[in-house]
């Protein structure tokens, strides 16, 4: 009985990555597509993905502390638009566009963040709105055309370039990734920010700045979401206005695939970056089977909805679980059944 | 004071038998039984973990158990099988600790729900309904129009009004069977005499009653007969009548409770001032003023809307303030949030321990360290190590029954999840303690420890504030009490007091009514 459990923990904890190597070793194998395992493709999509691994990343900050941004993959395009616009139409140095970039997505996050707790307007409502907003700012900046001229070839070389082989783009989501583990992992900060997520009223009354967190979580994605702007251009050479808003749903999917892997019950960095290319080598796949594109979006959307139903699913199944001691001699069902105002990290934001 | 004796050959309206439950390695239920006859009030009690809320979701259908029978009227009914559908078919009826009553609805709506408005089509025959609801609210001595709306109702009126709900569709007005789980939690004592009469009136005309409460007093005051449950266990029933609290505690503990060490030291106020409450207002509370000396255990009566928990809430910054002044440790405090008084060395134990205190889906180390991971942030890294080497610690000195730190908090009974809050306070050395209800929905045995970990607290010179709805609780742990009734402090009594005494002060000289 124990033994079932252990394993059955495992295999939730394991579970995506190894269908993560089923995936590829199945592409691989497959005479159909004999492309799937060339560098070239595995070059490209782990490149490519790095743009969707950042906003997958940068979602997570706000759903930790049980809120949504919706905003993030459109805020990314303006990031984007505004550093090419200030190399293009300003003729200032790189440097200053990075910073303006990044400046950019945590304005946005900050008007989310205050939107929210000054206001109390929902999350999604909010950044709903915000996308919406941002839509209409990026047509009235640009006039609806890709700004071309004036990005500065050190940037595009950095983006199409390789460092002892490896798509130099990776590198940054790299090093995302690890400020974001160390943020929420080995900082109070993260730990409170989680504690906010479970229980906003109980997070006041142990005496954590509950907006502030809020706040701070919003202006973090914010500017992770600047920081993919800035890396958005460099891959693609010129600012596009349509670029962005694709970016977020399949973001989103991974961010919450994420959360039922590694750390089950939990939005976490590696689980994240797992899903994130779970998902890209399975649409790669497909499509070199013939697959036609919407069934990437088709594939993108399903993820979402089964990822937040496998986190109701195993959340119900741990209440009466130790996380990792076996089993629990003092189980009281009507206690662990209580009202309380939500079940599990992940459901709360959903809810 | 057990009333009406219950002739033996009273038919039996509610039997189970062999009824077992297993949660993975966990039995919750051992091949336990039951049997409950027509006409009588029939206690259910243990402690917490003990397996009365399971039987009661297995005999619901919430759960389905893995052996057993259920007996209702004669009818045979396999537990393993149980639906919530068959439960109602088989002439159960439940009435849960959150009664589900919707304030913004009219009672007609309330009575209605789940179960279908009157009239077969799609329209809904509102003349109907409210004839009927009417008389629902007649039979069950509810005297208010149908159509207003629940929000009107008294606490205890709005528990009968679930009641009502429950049983309104048997056929004739005795027979059924109805379980109450916790009825009386969330009621203080004199709306708990009201709803008790209620419940003695309805065992008379017929309905047989099972009723699951942690509170002893109840208990010996309206149940004919009594059944106990262990560790999973059918312990043994008894007749209610004579029964004294002592013994009621034996059968749930197996042991006698240690009762000099769950007195704290009740004279203990000679230190100084930690508190200093000086005309203060805020929502219902009015010109309070008061002190709370180092090592003094200072407790506030009060009925339900008397403004006790609101007190708290003002000291600790939860609510704002409207006038008056409060001076902690010889400074005043202006414009206090939680996250200040916490800095200052505050500490607050709110009463709705699942939407205010408990982290869900965390851990148990998680709850306990919530509010200060800072203390464990050195060289820019979160020393997990210590943490839990703390933590492993802590769940031994405040005696917390958990198979360790990374279990997670809802796996802990009630009353082990209010230890673990209790701690996540008390390794901080609070220099103020606020405690809201501290052992609601706790068994005797944590309530116990729960009494001795504040008395501790005390000892080591912090000041404790504790609201109670349960009297003998504040006559027990208090050196002092203060009454309070409808915002403003009406007595303040030191010991030696009684449950009575304060109950008396806090209804004081209006009349009960409800």
């Amino acid at each position: 009985m124990k033994r079932f459990g252990d394993s059955l923990r495992l295999l939730e904890k394991y579970g995506l990555a190894l269908l993560l190597v089923v995936v590829i070793a199945f592409f691989t194998l497959d005479p159909a597509t004999p492309q799937f395992a060339s560098i070239a493709n595995i070059k490209s999509v782990l490149s490519n993905e790095t743009l969707t691994g950042i906003i997958a990343l940068a979602s997570i900050f706000p759903l930790v502390g049980g809120q949504f941004d919706l905003s993030l993959g459109p805020a990314m395009g303006l990031s984007s638009l505004i550093c090419a616009g200030v190399m293009s139409k300003m003729d200032l140095p790189l440097w200053v566009a990075v910073i303006a970039a990044i400046l950019t997505g945590m304005l946005v996050g900050a008007v989310n963040g205050l939107a929210v707790t000054k206001i109390k307007v929902s999350s999604i409502v909010t950044t709903l709105g915000m996308t919406s907003i941002i839509a209409a700012l990026v047509t009235w900046y640009t006039g609806g055309n890709s700004i071309i001229d004036g990005v500065s070839p050190a940037l595009t070389d950095l983006g199409t370039g390789e460092w002892l082989g490896i798509p130099c783009p990776l590198y940054f989501l790299a090093v995302v990734a690890l400020i974001s583990w160390y943020l929420l992992q080995h900082t109070p900060w993260g730990r409170s920010l989680q504690g906010v997520g479970a229980n906003p009223r109980a997070a006041e009354i142990v005496g954590l700045p509950v907006n502030r967190l809020t706040l701070q979580s919003f202006v973090l994605g914010g500017a992770l979401a600047g920081i993919g702007g800035v890396l958005l251009l460099a891959v693609s050479g010129s600012g596009n206005p349509s670029v962005g808003p694709g970016y977020l749903l399949p973001a989103l999917a991974a961010a919450l695939l994420g959360a039922t892997t590694i750390n089950p019950g939990r939005f976490n960095v590696p689980g994240t970056l797992v899903a994130v290319y779970f998902l890209a080598a399975t649409v790669s796949g497909l499509t070199f089977l013939g697959a036609k594109p919407w069934v990437s979006s088709m594939f993108n959307g399903v993820a979402l909805i089964v990822a937040v139903g496998i986190s109701v699913w195993s959340g119900l199944g741990r209440q009466n679980m130790g996380k990792g001691d076996g089993g629990e001699d003092d189980v009281d069902p009507a206690a662990s059944a209580g009202s309380g105002p939500n079940k599990g990290a992940v459901t709360t934001s959903v809810s | 004071m057990s009333a009406t004796a219950l002739t033996d050959d009273a038919p039996i309206a509610l039997s189970v038998a062999g009824a077992s439950k297993n949660f993975g390695a966990t039995q919750a239920l051992r091949s336990v039984r039951l049997e409950l006859r027509a006409g009588e009030v029939h206690a259910l009690i243990g402690g917490n973990g003990c397996g009365k809320s399971t039987l009661i979701k297995c005999l619901a259908g919430v759960h389905q158990a893995d052996a057993g029978t259920l007996t209702v009227n004669g009818t045979e009914y396999d537990l393993a099988d149980q639906s919530p559908d068959r439960a109602r078919d088989a002439g159960l009826r439940f009435v849960h600790q959150d009664p589900g009553i919707f304030p913004a609805l009219s009672l007609t709506e309330n009575l209605s729900l789940g179960r279908r408005f009157e009239g077969s089509s799609r329209r809904i025959k509102w003349r109907a309904a409210h004839q009927r609801a009417r008389e629902v609210l007649r039979r069950f001595g509810i005297e208010h129009d149908p159509r207003t709306p629940a929000a009107a109702l008294s606490v205890p009126q709005r528990a009968m009004l679930a009641i009502a709900r429950a049983l309104q569709d048997q056929e004739s007005e005795h027979g059924g069977v109805l379980v109450l789980d916790e009825p009386t939690a969330a009621l203080p004592a004199p709306e708990v005499q009201v709803l008790l009469g209620w419940i003695r009136r309805l065992a008379q005309q017929g309905h047989a009653i099972l009723i699951v409460t942690h509170r002893l007093d109840e208990v010996r005051e309206v149940a004919d007969r009594v059944t106990a449950f262990r560790d999973g266990r059918y312990v043994n029933t008894i007749d209610g009548a004579g029964l004294t609290e002592g013994m009621l505690v034996e059968l749930i503990l197996g042991r006698k409770l240690d009762q000099a060490a769950s007195v704290a030291s009740p004279t203990a106020s000679s230190g100084d001032h930690v508190v200093e409450v000086r005309d203060l207002s805020g929502g219902p509370l009015a010109d309070v003023s008061f002190d709370v000396a180092a090592g003094e255990v200072l407790g506030i009566a009060g009925l339900l809307g008397s403004g006790r928990t609101e007190l708290l809430q003002l000291i600790y910054g939860l609510l704002p303030r409207r006038a008056g002044t409060v001076t902690y440790l010889g400074e005043p405090t202006h414009a206090l949030s939680p996250s200040k008084a916490c800095r200052k060395g505050m500490a607050f134990v709110p009463e709705d321990r699942a939407a205010e205190a408990v982290f869900p889906a965390g851990t148990v180390l998680e709850n306990l360290v919530q509010g200060h991971e800072h203390r464990y942030f050195r060289r820019l890294w979160l020393r997990d190590r210590v943490e839990r080497a703390e933590a492993l610690r802590d769940i031994q000195r405040f005696n917390i029954r958990t198979s360790g730190p990374t279990a997670y908090i809802e796996s802990l009974s009630g009353g082990n999840q209010q230890k673990v809050i209790l701690a996540r306070w008390l390794r901080q050395r609070p220099r103020l303690l606020l405690l809201d209800e501290p052992t609601q929905g706790v068994d005797v045995g944590a309530r116990d420890e729960i009494y001795k970990l504040i008395a501790l607290a005390a000892d080591q010179g912090c000041a404790v504030v504790v609201v109670s709805s349960e009297f003998e609780e504040l006559a027990q742990i208090c050196g002092r009490v203060l009454v309070l009734s409808h915002g403003r402090i009406v007595t303040e009594m030191r010991q030696p007091m009684n449950a009575h005494e304060i109950l008396e002060a806090s209804i004081g000289p209006r009349e009960v009514t409800v």
